[in-house]
């Protein structure tokens, strides 16, 4: 069984702790369901599922061309995927931000057919937007009879005056029959009370999952 | 006695109300479910549902390992079921790369729900079944189906996906102890690799004949 923490912790210029909340995640969507139905069934394809953008692709575990089903781990905001990713960049849809943890503008109740953020927060420096920075995994461990590990994502607020983030989710990697990666699809989102990034403020977003046997 | 085992692939699509709900808010996890039917009558002897308990560690090591993903060879290395430990690709092109497939076919035993008879606790470094069942029609055996899996669905709540395997009982009938799921990945070669191992359910006697279908359901619930 796993269950996933989420952790959301506000941060002034300085890098001075101001605020962090942190609550049971409870988030994991059909559409992680669908990527481990595409990853367990080897070759047989998957219909109708809908990308971040609304799209239904037919996802595929395995192409010719490069992929890399579930892959959450990704290069900041503006970033593309480096090497054979980018190049096979379709629409710029694999930029950094998005892929990995994203935050969002709107706390609609989560239900496990959602696509996406109901409204995600663009990456950058204008109004109501947020610089991504990477995504990174680390701090695999076990301890019997546990294990875990971290998924964590740090956003900046430049001059986008103060923004208030409710949701959160995280956006993975798949690609379709017609060999055109990549395409994100979300897997999980949470919504929580509103925490305010300020000008020059920064917000890490930090998903834990743990199993216990 | 020797029972017809399916190498047909069925996508079945399991209704929003027929979902089960055992699992908690939050948590992502597994329901096991475990019928004993005697093909000759079509009669159910048995059936149990519960929470399998037990992903192991190789399973949030794949997990995690795919979520970096690499362009080579991950650096996580993950004990397969040989007590070998094996650092797989993660990185999906061509054809022959895996990393958690279970789509095993009739008679293998290397990948997909695998059935065992021994009752010891899991543990979470536990990479095999201890004492697997072997396919074949002697005794002490069971003949594998090809596995199946049925759609993705979601209810107001709960998503899954389920993957199932029928084993057919031979002479002498023969009590499960332990289910686990081996999943293929690859390093150049095909490697295996236990995700989940189930004990302690208190057996499940599948008399000769019989045949014991299990299902494994992904859940996750918001």
């Amino acid at each position: 069984m796993i269950r996933t923490k989420l952790i959301l912790a506000r941060f002034d210029k300085d890098g001075q702790l101001i605020e962090q909340q942190e609550q049971e995640s409870r988030s994991w969507l059909k559409h992680l369901f669908d990527l481990l139905y595409i990853l367990h069934n080897d070759s047989v394809p998957l219909a109708n599922v809908n990308d971040t953008l609304g799209n239904p692709r037919t996802i595929v575990y395995k192409q010719s061309n490069p992929s890399n089903t579930l892959q959450v781990g990704a290069p900041p905001g503006n970033v593309v995927f480096p090497g054979l990713y980018g190049a096979s960049s379709v629409g710029g849809v694999n930029r950094g931000e998005n892929f990995g943890i994203v935050v969002g503008t709107n706390n609609l109740a989560v239900t496990p057919i959602q696509d996406a953020l109901q409204t995600k927060i663009a990456h950058g420096e204008a109004a109501g937007q947020l610089l991504y920075g990477g995504c990174e995994l680390y701090g695999l461990t076990f301890a019997n009879p546990n294990g875990q590990f971290t998924i964590r994502r740090y956003f900046t607020n430049v001059l986008g005056g103060a923004i208030a983030v409710v949701e959160a989710g995280i956006y993975i990697w798949a690609i379709d029959t017609l060999n055109n990666p990549p395409f994100s699809f979300c897997i999980a989102r949470d919504v929580f009370a509103a925490v305010t990034v300020n000008n020059g403020e920064i917000l890490r977003v930090t998903y834990v999952p743990q199993t216990t046997v | 006695m020797r029972t017809e085992i399916g190498l047909k692939h069925d996508l079945k699509v399991i209704k929003p109300e027929e979902i089960k709900h055992l699992l908690e808010p939050g948590e992502l996890g597994v329901v096991l479910e475990l019928t004993v039917t005697d093909p000759k009558t079509g009669k159910v002897t048995e059936h149990r549902v519960m929470k399998s308990k037990s992903f192991v560690q190789q399973f949030l090591q794949l997990l995690f390992a795919k979520m970096i993903c690499s362009t080579s060879l991950s650096t996580v290395s993950i004990r397969d079921t040989g007590n070998v430990l094996r650092n797989v690709y993660l990185f999906d092109r061509g054809t022959a790369l895996y990393s958690l497939d279970c789509n095993g076919l009739a008679t293998v035993v290397t990948h997909g729900i695998i059935v065992g008879t021994n009752n010891t606790a899991p543990i979470i470094t536990h990479y095999a079944l201890l004492t697997p069942i072997a396919h074949g029609v002697a005794g002490g055996q069971m003949q594998y189906s090809a596995m199946t899996f049925g759609a993705p669905g979601a209810d107001a709540t709960t998503s899954q996906v389920t993957l199932t395997r029928n084993f057919t009982a031979n002479a002498g009938g023969i009590t499960v102890n332990e289910i686990g799921l081996y999943v293929r990945g690859w390093d150049g070669a095909d490697r295996y690799f236990m995700t989940i191992r189930d004990a302690n359910f208190g057996g499940i006697v599948v008399p000769a004949g019989q045949t014991l279908t299990v299902n494994y359901r992904e859940q996750g619930v918001i």
